[in-house]
Parts: C-alpha cells; sequence; structure tokens
C-alpha cells in the first residue's frame, strides 16, 4: 500500500526536526568557526557573522601544534583499530568454532569485565604507564583502548561468525587450507560487514576519547585531538578562543564523517546482521 | 583412485545411544557406493568420517590401503561435495573450482588446463567469472561438482547432492553423475536417503538403519534378497507387504508356512491379480503407469500393484505364487 500524501508529509517533516535537532550543534560550530574573532562571543549572540572569516583555522595550524594532534590521532586510532580487529576477530573464531574448556566462562567474563565503569580504571591506569615507561607514548593509549574494546569486538564478531554456515570451512579444510588460513581467507572476507562495523565504531572511540588520552599524555605534542582541543587557551585565562576551539571541532569531526560515509551501507548490514534470514 | 575401506567404526554422541555401532565395508577402487538410510541412521556422521570432519571413538579407515585414521582432512586427498554445495561466496566459480589445486601447489598451467576440462564436463564454461550468488541452484551444484572433480582425488564422498534440486532436474543429473563418476573411473561413496538414487547409480549399496549395517549388496540383491524385515520393507514403492504369521494364515494366500513365529513378506508387484482366491478392494490409488490396490484378504490387508489403471469392480481374484514369498523371523528380523 503506497502510504497517503499526509503521512509522507508528516514522515518527511519528522525526518527533518530529528536531523535539525542532532545537526543544529554542529552547524552552530561550523558558524563559529567562521566568524571573525570579535564576533565568536559576541554579546548579544550573532546568528549569521557580518563576514567569512577563516583566520581561526589558520590560527590552531599555525599557532599550536594542531597537525601534531591529528597525526597522534590518526596513528593511535589506527593502531587500536588494527589490534582490537586482529586480536578480536582471532578470539571471536576461537570461541565460536572450538571447543575450549571454559569457553561459556570466559565469554561471560569478558562482558563482565567490560561492565567497569571507565573512571575507576584511570588511577591503576597511570600507575602502569608510569612503571611500564609508556607515559606520553603514544603505545599507552593504543594498548588501552584495545584492552577496553576487545570485549566489545569479541562479542559482535563472534555472535557474526556463529551464522556463518560451517560447511563452507570444512570444504576449505578439505580444499587444503589450515585453521588460520580459513579465518583470514574464507571466515574474515565473509564476514566483512562486521568486521568493517567493528573497527569503524572502534576507530571512532579512539578518535573521541579524552579522559584516558588525558591522564596518560601530558606532553603537548604527544597529544591528540580532544585534550587538544580541550587544551586551547586565549591570550588570558580569561578569554576563551571559541572560534579556534569550533573550528578545531570541525576539522577533526570531518574524517569520521567521511569515514562514516564511506562505510555506511556495511555499518548497516552489520548492525541489523541477523536481525531477518538472508 | 583407491580402495576405501571402513573397519568397525563407532561413534556416540554425548551420552545418547551411538549415532555408528560398529560398521565395516569396503568400497572397491573405481566403485560407486551409496550409502542409504533413513534419516538418523548415522549414515551423513560415517561419511563425515570418512573425511576427517568428524573423528570416529573407535574403528580405521585406510584411504588406498594406507590408513588414514588420524590423518587431517586435507591430506587424505578426497573431495568432498556438500548438501548445500559450500562454495566459497566471496569468490567467482573459477577461483571456487581452482582453489584445491592451487593450494596444493599446482602449476599454474596445469591449474587453467584442469579447471578449463572440468568446466567444459560440466557446462560451465560460460559462468566462470561469475560469484556463486549469480547462479542457478542447478548450476551451483555444477560447480561443487567441478571443484570435486578437478582435483582428481582417490575417493569422491557426496552427501546427498541432489536433494536440494527440484524433481526434474534431480532426474536428469542422476543420469549425469553416474556417467562423469564412470567416465573418470571415481571410487564414490555417495550418501542418500533417496532409495531411487542408490538402486539406480550404484554398483553396490550399504543399507544403514539406527547405526547398524543392515545388508551389502548390488541394488538387485538388496531388493530380490533382502537380508532383513528393515531393509525389505525400506526398498521399493510400495514397500513389501509384510504380514504376521496369523493374518498370513487367515489371508489363505500362502500355503504350508513353516513352523515358529513368522513375518510373510511379499513385493506388491508380485501378487498376482486375476485368479486364486477373491479379495475385496479397499483402496485404489491410480499412478499412471501403474495401479496401486489394497486389498482386504480375509482380514489381512495385501497391497498389489497392476498395471494401467484399474478398471475391475470392488473385488477381485488374487494369489501369491510361492517363489514370491520371503520369510522373516518375527522378533528377530532376520530372514529365514
Amino acid at each position: 500500500m503506497k502510504p497517503s500524501l499526509a503521512a509522507r508529509v508528516l514522515f518527511g517533516l519528522a525526518v527533518l526536526a530529528v536531523a535539525g535537532w542532532s545537526l543544529a550543534p554542529f552547524l552552530w560550530q561550523v558558524i563559529t568557526s567562521l566568524k571573525p574573532a570579535a564576533e565568536a562571543a559576541a554579546v548579544p549572540v550573532l546568528y549569521w557573522p557580518s563576514r567569512l572569516d577563516a583566520s581561526s583555522y589558520a590560527m590552531i595550524f599555525k599557532a599550536r601544534p594542531f597537525a601534531a594532534y591529528i597525526w597522534n590521532s590518526i596513528v593511535v586510532g589506527l593502531g587500536t583499530t588494527f589490534f582490537t580487529t586482529a586480536l578480536g576477530a582471532s578470539a571471536a573464531y576461537a570461541f565460536s568454532r572450538l571447543r575450549l574448556p571454559g569457553g561459556r566462562a570466559a565469554l561471560a567474563g569478558i562482558l563482565f569485565l567490560s561492565l567497569f565503569p571507565g573512571t575507576i580504571l584511570i588511577v591503576p591506569l597511570k600507575y602502569l604507564a608510569v612503571r611500564a615507561g609508556l607515559l606520553n607514548s603514544r603505545w599507552a593509549l593504543v594498548l588501552t583502548y584495545t584492552a577496553l574494546n576487545l570485549p566489545f569486538a569479541i562479542w559482535v564478531l563472534k555472535t557474526f561468525f556463529d551464522r556463518l554456515p560451517r560447511d563452507v570451512e570444512e570444504a576449505a579444510w578439505i580444499d587444503g587450507l589450515s585453521r588460520w588460513q580459513t579465518l583470514w581467507r574464507i571466515v574474515l572476507p565473509l564476514s566483512a560487514p562486521a568486521v568493517a562495523t567493528t573497527a569503524i565504531l572502534v576507530f571512532i572511540f579512539s578518535w573521541n576519547e579524552f579522559l584516558i588520552a588525558q591522564t596518560l599524555i601530558s606532553r603537548d605534542a604527544a597529544r591528540t585531538v580532544p585534550v587538544g582541543i580541550a587544551m586551547l587557551s586565549g591570550v588570558t585565562v580569561y578569554e576563551v578562543p571559541w572560534g579556534q576551539i569550533a573550528a578545531a571541532v570541525v576539522v577533526t569531526t570531518l574524517p569520521v564523517i567521511v569515514l562514516v560515509l564511506a562505510f555506511q551501507r556495511r555499518i548497516v548490514e552489520g548492525l541489523t546482521a541477523g536481525a531477518v534470514k538472508g | 583412485m583407491a580402495e576405501v575401506k571402513v573397519d568397525d567404526v563407532r561413534k556416540t554422541f554425548g551420552a545418547g545411544r551411538p549415532v555408528l555401532d560398529g560398521v565395516s565395508f569396503t568400497v572397491a577402487d573405481g566403485e560407486f557406493v551409496s550409502l542409504l538410510g533413513p534419516s538418523g541412521c548415522g549414515k551423513t556422521t560415517l561419511l563425515r568420517i570418512v573425511a576427517g570432519l568428524e573423528t570416529a571413538d573407535s574403528g580405521r579407515l585406510s584411504i588406498g590401503g594406507k590408513d588414514v585414521s588420524d590423518v587431517a582432512p586435507k591430506d587424505r586427498d578426497i573431495a568432498f561435495v556438500f548438501q548445500n554445495y559450500a562454495l566459497y561466496p566471496h569468490l567467482s566459480v573459477r577461483e571456487n573450482v581452482a582453489m584445491g589445486l592451487k593450494l596444493r601447489g599446482t602449476p599454474a598451467a596445469e591449474i587453467a588446463r584442469r579447471t578449463a576440462d572440468a568446466a567444459k564436463r560440466l557446462g560451465l564454461e560460460p559462468l566462470l567469472e561469475r560469484r556463486p550468488a549469480a547462479l542457478s541452484g542447478g548450476q551451483r551444484q555444477r560447480v561443487a561438482l567441478a571443484r570435486a572433480l578437478v582435483r582428481e582425488p582417490r575417493a569422491f564422498l557426496l552427501d546427498e547432492p541432489l536433494s536440494n534440486l527440484d524433481a526434474v532436474l534431480r532426474e536428469r543429473t542422476r543420469g549425469e553423475l553416474k556417467l562423469l563418476f564412470k567416465k573418470a573411473n571415481g571410487t564414490v561413496l555417495y550418501v542418500t536417503h533417496d532409495q531411487v538414487e542408490a538402486m539406480t547409480m550404484s554398483d553396490r549399496v550399504v543399507l544403514m538403519n539406527e547405526g547398524k549395517l543392515q545388508q551389502i549388496g548390488s541394488p538387485e540383491e538388496i531388493y530380490r534378497r533382502p537380508a532383513n524385515a528393515f531393509v525389505a520393507s525400506f526398498l521399493g514403492a510400495p514397500p513389501m507387504n509384510l504380514i504376521s504369521r496369523a493374518e498370513a494364515e487367515k489371508s489363505g494366500l500362502f500355503a504350508g508356512l513353516p513352523e515358529g513365529d513368522l513375518l510373510v513378506g511379499v513385493r506388491p508387484e508380485e501378487v498376482k491379480v486375476g485368479s486364486g482366491r477373491e479379495a475385496s478392494i479397499v483402496l485404489v490409488e491410480p499412478v499412471g503407469s501403474h495401479t496401486i490396490l489394497t486389498l482386504d484378504c480375509g482380514g489381512a490387508a495385501v497391497r498389489a500393484v497392476v498395471p494401467g489403471s484399474w478398471v475391475g469392480g470392488s473385488s477381485c481374484r488374487v494369489e501369491v505364487p510361492s517363489p514370491s514369498v520371503h520369510l522373516f523371523d518375527a522378533v528377530t528380523g532376520a530372514r529365514r
């Protein structure tokens, strides 16, 4: 049945309302980033700048090590994504296919561990990083983020692997593939939607993470973007450089938007996997 | 090609009754043997044990005279055709077929030659660059067969490869498969629950029930001389009439039965209609080429097959020639 005109108009309005609600803060940042410095914090609020001014963007790259922040975030994000996906997929495949003694208990334990609030980890993590000599090192973040994301990755991938037909793998063994080869050459390509979903969500987590990055990294040039933005300050303590903060937010959000748009179909496939029989 | 020998194989899953309870038989080099039996009789488990996909609790397996009981599936040099084909969905037909050869380090030119040859034999040439998702069920089944043939393994193991095809295609493929494996001179172990497949394709049939081997023999042998009441009742459509001694005596169709507690059997097509004792007709089932009659002979239900369509009335005369009578022990089911 084709929906009536009224229903379609209402649906369109509802979509606009939700999109507007979600996008408004970001659009506000875009506008603020393009205001001349004096107008960014003007009272009463100026909703539209008198002229477009890109100097905030120039400032964050010239006056501050913002390029280094971005580079740190990319390295930490890719490293975390790689280790989480590789370790998560191997563990998930073992949990899914091998009859491990205590396998179910281990899976439940993994889930249980991920229930602890992140804040209680801060002090022990700092202590561990100091002892391991990893303070101010990107490795400190990669290792921590990987550990924090592994439960999620293992559960998502295991659930997906459980649904894959086993006889394709058996055919592969008879053709001559080892267990590892079967994982890399048959199971992972068939799990592309789940792997892509996991990888992107892990990357976004790492890209946005603030608390741990703030705790383990104190040297300015080693900071990641979220901490870098928070540390942006004006000439005096009382001045908040809103224009530069907005410009930094815009610059750091763009890669995530591009990433999600590029993999959107895969993500939706991955998140809805198992919802209907395919 | 090589001989496949199964020696006293046993398997139990969990704490239940055994799925395989001491099965032994040999498939000769180049022989086509079907494993036939009802669902759950253990035939697929046995095939998977031969392939190395399951391990037996006890018993030995040898292929070509070499004990392979503890050898990994890839080193047994067998090919397996799965019931739902189990093609690699992310690879083209060509890559699906060539995978096994590639992994064994076969030279590229040899792979190309053998892949082309298998594709030609199965009519897959126009489909080589497609993915499995773009193929029909029948075409996928051919890819699965090509993947097995191209390997030129020592034995082919097939698990109900025709069961996912529609009736017309299944009929046609049955004949083609038989010719294909004859030409390849392949040692074939073929699992099916379809007696027509087993009877028409095999050199010999291994009939199983409840994890036990019931009878091994040529299709002719197991049909003409069933070893026990299970085999007698499993084969034939409609299956053999099996009635108790008391009913047989009441029916008046069987004279001179020996002493003892018996099951008396006669195949429906061997019940002669037209002369003999009077029987009333309970049910007429026309099939086209023949008609199945269900008769009441003095209280005993007996089925008879007559050629063509049935034009007679509500009763007829029947008799059973004594060479057509099969006798089984009523307790053990064994042939007497």
